[in-house]
């Protein structure tokens, strides 16, 4: 009797794991669309939506799990509602500490952001569910779907981006060492804004080596002596005033 | 005449099982302004169906045959116990509450059996519990205990009447006597060998979480912390979750915890209380994450695995927690990116401990919540946590309005800053 019933467990666990599958890579191609489009509230969405399939998968330690949390952290970065941003980045760094997923600069970036379990306690059940506080690697995972060149994908902007600046000594105020783009979502909101924020001078911003600004599509930040300084997307109604 | 004489003591709200549909009492009010707190107990009015479910129940929980609840009575304990009866059904508490004394007195003026009596005094006990009689409550329970224990009733029964009177002493803010009274019905939990292991695990814990919010509202944390660790050890595996007595264990645990025990366990407990408190939620969080913060990426993993071992409840927060939650998370995404300039404290001298408190060996914890001023002056100052007594809260609440500030700067002006937290310790040298 159980000769007869194992391999229909089996052929049913394996249909599940088929729809599943199925589920992700559709979850997967919305969120490439929604990225490529720079819909950050969507892109937020849909990457929450991606992760909690690819988690409760037989295979959540993959490549996608990786670029999936980092889009959803970037996007939910401004609108938090649908991704926590923080558990998003830090499933982003477990997964690229075991698969090597990122550049540098992308991995300074999450590592930045990331959360930690027991860290905030709106985070708990996030962290006690997730499937990625112990390492438990599948070989046969299924092939990676999404190019991590995705996250520097050309795409237009439409009104919001995720700047993120190297602050190289990680002081509120620093006078020598300029700051830099270490990443930029959409990439061209980098070139122009990244600009601007060079140019205006030494940032007073926190004590991290990272720091972000995510103009929607205008942004205030201080720099030294408390000097306010605006930036916009379109470069166009950047100024300083005292 | 011929009367069936029952209890009436399943009106109440019971604390009898370590699982129970128990969360009755108010939370208790943790500024220490109302200090000390108070357990109280609800009466609900029944009508005439609900009592004779209760008669049912009540003489199933006693293990009673009905039979033996029938009898022949005199006309002087007849006459007040129908009265009694006719009033409870009616909804007239106290006049029941009246005519229940009445019987009770008269069937032992008239020398009726211990079990008669018993039951007698207990109808009247539960009533004047709710009715605000403390001290009557708690003699009628120590009555109907002994009376029981007399009658050689089950051993988890006379227990169980013990901790009534602990309860109604608690209520009473008696402290000793909920003290000795916890203390008796424990001491019979622990030595009977004819209650079965959930009971005395019931029974052991209801008794020590009462000790504990004795000790609790005394001031003396140290104490009140050892008897909630004692509650909780006697639950075992079993899930307490659901007991009247669970989140203030929680509360009291994590608040000692702080003082006594280390970041970790505070981080636990004060997580719990966040939990299964329905008040002060958002002062709770920012304590556990206060503790949380203190806390190292080993300990905080930790502090997650023990709290995966439990299905904690989900949160909602009330409007106003609500509100401060958004406040607090577009505050920290504004100054995360910059657009905003944080308070910076200039100076922050410590507060004084309570002379009274110091006086009576009393140690505590306060939590404050204020605002910081376009001139870096605090305001708007508020004790959100003061234990086990308000002179904590009021001494950290003073000192803080000494404290000074470099303003947080928002488009590179000052700007108030709303929601600044900040917590003491009071603990007095070994």
């Amino acid at each position: 009797m159980l000769v007869a019933v194992l391999p229909i467990v089996l052929a049913a666990t394996l249909v599940a794991d088929d729809v599943i599958e199925a589920q992700i890579a559709t979850a997967l191609e919305d969120l490439q669309a929604y990225w490529l489009d720079a819909d950050f509230s969507a892109t937020a969405e849909a990457a929450t939506a991606a992760l909690q399939l690819t988690e409760a998968s037989r295979c959540p330690w993959r490549q996608d799990a990786a670029i999936v949390s980092f889009m959803g952290g970037v996007t939910g970065y401004e609108y938090h509602l649908a991704a926590e941003p923080g558990y998003m980045f830090w499933v982003a760094t477990r997964v690229h500490d075991r698969l090597n997923v990122f550049s540098a600069p992308l991995q300074s970036v999450a590592e930045a952001r990331a959360s930690a379990p027991g860290l905030d306690i709106s985070l708990d059940q996030l962290f006690i569910d997730s499937a990625y506080r112990r390492p438990t690697v599948n070989e046969s995972c299924p092939e990676l779907q999404l190019n991590p060149q995705i996250l520097f994908a050309e795409v237009e902007a439409r009104g919001d981006a995720f700047i993120a600046f190297g602050m190289p000594h990680g002081r509120f105020l620093r006078r020598r060492s300029p700051v830099s783009v270490v990443y930029a979502y959409p990439p061209g909101a980098g070139g122009q804004l990244g600009k601007s924020v060079i140019e205006a001078g030494d940032w007073k911003s926190p004590a991290d080596e990272i720091a972000i600004l995510t103009p929607s599509p205008c942004v205030v930040y201080f720099i030294e002596d408390s000097v306010r300084v605006e930036v916009c997307l379109d470069g166009a109604d950047a100024a300083a005033t005292q | 005449m011929r009367v069936d004489i029952h209890t009436r003591r399943l009106n109440l709200n019971r604390c009898d099982s370590i699982v129970g549909p128990l969360n009755a009492h108010a939370p208790p009010d943790l500024t220490g302004r109302n200090t000390p707190l108070k357990v109280e107990f609800r009466i609900r009015e029944k009508r005439a169906l609900k009592s004779l479910i209760a008669l049912l129940v009540a003489v199933v929980a006693f293990g009673w045959s009905g039979a033996a609840w029938s009898q022949s009575l005199p006309p002087e304990v007849i006459t007040p116990y129908v009265a009694y009866t006719e009033a409870l059904e009616d909804g007239r508490t106290e006049e029941a509450r009246d005519a229940a004394r009445e019987a009770w007195r008269s069937a032992e003026r008239a020398e009726l059996d211990a079990m008669t009596v018993a039951t007698l005094s207990d109808n009247y006990a539960g009533l004047a519990l709710s009715t605000g009689e403390y001290d009557r409550a708690v003699d009628a329970y120590r009555t109907t205990a002994q009376l029981l224990a007399q009658s050689g009733a089950n051993d988890y029964i006379v227990a169980e009447t013990w901790m009534y009177a602990a309860h109604a002493a608690l209520t009473g803010q008696d402290y000793r006597e909920a003290q000795r009274c916890a203390d008796a019905a424990g001491d019979i939990a622990e030595n009977a060998d004819n209650i079965d292991a959930d009971a005395r695990a019931a029974v052991l814990c209801n008794s020590r979480a009462i000790q504990a919010t004795a000790n609790w509202s005394n001031g003396n944390l140290r104490a009140a912390h050892r008897r909630s660790n004692a509650a909780m050890e006697a639950a075992g595996q079993r899930d307490f979750s659901q007991n009247t007595y669970y989140p203030l264990l929680t509360f009291v645990l994590g608040a000692t915890s702080t003082l006594l025990d280390g970041d970790e366990d505070a981080a636990y407990w004060l997580t719990l209380a966040y939990h299964h408190f329905d008040a002060q939620r958002q002062a709770l969080r920012y304590w556990s994450d206060y503790a949380r913060n203190q806390l190292d990426e080993d300990e905080r993993e930790a502090l997650l695995e023990r709290l995966a071992q439990l299905d904690l409840p989900e949160v909602v927060l009330d409007e106003e927690s609500q509100d401060e939650a958004d406040e607090a998370a577009e505050r920290e995404a504004m100054i995360a990116s910059g657009d905003f300039v944080d308070a910076v404290p200039v100076s922050r001298p410590l507060p004084t401990y309570p002379i009274d408190a110091a006086a009576a060996g009393s140690e505590g914890t306060a939590v404050i919540r204020f605002n910081v001023n376009e001139d870096g002056e605090t305001e708007d100052i508020e004790v959100l946590i003061s234990i086990p007594f308000r002179d904590f809260g009021e001494a950290s609440a003073r000192a803080v309005r000494r404290w000074e500030y470099s303003p947080a700067l928002e488009s590179g002006e000052p700007r108030s800053r709303t929601g600044m937290v900040t917590h003491f310790n009071f603990v007095l040298a070994e």
